[in-house]
């Protein structure tokens, strides 16, 4: 237990130290692609070029959108299958007993 | 127990709808599109392809023999593709990014499918997605799909043969996975980019500036992990026990019956 409270300490100081070396009010909310990558890979003298299909804007909302919902449809999907449970022998009989269908 | 359990489900449940709906913008931490010179990124494709390569034969092996795999295998691919484009604020840190989900899609599937689900969502996201990019795919692949999978499966492995709970080894196999998979990129860009400054120096930094984002997100991706690996398991023990552990599997299933 001590151990455990030692290290949540430890961590939250490290977190609290990184953090206030990293956070800049200009940098809110930004993506680490932007604030660790890209700011880094500048300052060496590469930089982020265009991606092959350039979707910009609000299309590129669009394009999250629709990645998100094709996505949860898969993921509802397959996951059907995965997780649609036979009944036990167990609920057969108490479900027989009781008069009700089991499943 | 019970209570437990349905909140758990209910908390997966609320996950799953905001991630499927989540329309952000593309705040990642994917190594974008042109930053890592052209040896660098063939390096990365040359590194990454024995992994695919593997994964791709024993999806055509056992695809005509197991056909559990199919839908679990769907499944993990289409977590990870959404909770690898969701970006998360992190209070902390006042930043964006994002959990990589390959932990607990090895959990599931093992980690070479996991490397294989991880590849494909890489590659839409670079193509339809500005996320990422065609050059550094295989630096992602490598470090998302790759450590991040073997990072989680390891851990979990690893605690669960030492009787460690499902819950508490699914939780660090996701902060291993998410931790491992943000330190290989800090040494992937650091390898390339680094100047006279020295690699260590420029590792360190990149590094450092990581952890105020990736510290809680890991955490995050920790409890997402266990929360789902657990509901699955609860459901059905004999698929997500691990494909890769017949053994603990058959004891695990003894457990929840318990």
């Amino acid at each position: 237990m001590k151990n455990s409270m030692a290290l949540i300490i430890a961590a939250a100081l490290l977190l609290l130290a990184t953090a206030s070396i990293a956070y800049s009010e200009e940098e809110a909310w930004k993506g680490v692609d932007e604030t660790v990558v890209e700011k880094y890979a500048d300052e060496h003298g590469r930089s982020a070029a265009g991606s092959l299909v350039n979707v910009e804007g609000d299309a590129l909302l669009f394009a999250f959108l629709m990645a998100g919902v094709a996505g949860g449809f898969v993921l509802g999907y397959f996951y059907r299958d995965v997780v649609k449970r036979k009944p036990e022998e167990k609920e057969i009989k108490n479900g027989a007993r009781k008069g009700v269908h089991a499943g | 127990m019970m209570r437990l359990t349905g909140r758990i489900q209910v908390l997966f449940a609320a996950v799953m709808l905001l991630t499927a709906l989540n329309p952000g913008a593309a705040h990642a931490m994917h190594i974008s599109e042109g930053i890592l010179p052209l040896g660098w990124a063939a390096f990365w494709f040359a590194v990454s392809a024995p992994f695919v390569m593997a994964s791709l034969a024993k999806l055509k092996k056992e695809s005509f023999s197991d056909h559990g795999i199919k839908p679990l295998l769907g499944m993990a691919g289409a977590a990870v593709f959404i909770i690898s484009c969701m970006p998360v604020p992190v209070p902390t840190a006042g930043t964006c990014s994002h959990p990589a989900g390959t932990a607990m899609a090895a959990i599931l599937v093992g980690p070479l499918y996991s490397i294989l689900a991880a590849t494909v969502a890489l590659l839409l996201q670079a193509l339809f997605l500005a996320h990422g990019g065609l050059t550094t795919l295989g630096a992602n692949v490598f470090s998302m799909g790759v450590v991040g999978s073997l990072a989680g499966w390891g851990v979990y492995t690893g605690l669960r043969k030492m009787n460690a709970p499902m819950f508490a080894a699914a939780f660090m196999a996701g902060v291993a996975g998410d931790w491992a998979t943000y330190a290989v990129t800090s040494f992937s860009l650091a390898s390339a980019l680094h100047g006279p400054g020295g690699f260590m120096g420029l590792f360190t930094t990149i590094l450092v500036a990581f952890i105020p984002t990736q510290l809680p997100l890991g955490l995050l991706e920790g409890f997402m992990t266990a929360g789902a690996v657990v509901f699955l398991y609860n459901r059905r023990p004999e698929l997500a026990a691990g494909f890769a552990m017949p053994k603990l599997q058959r004891e695990d299933a003894d457990e929840v019956r318990a």
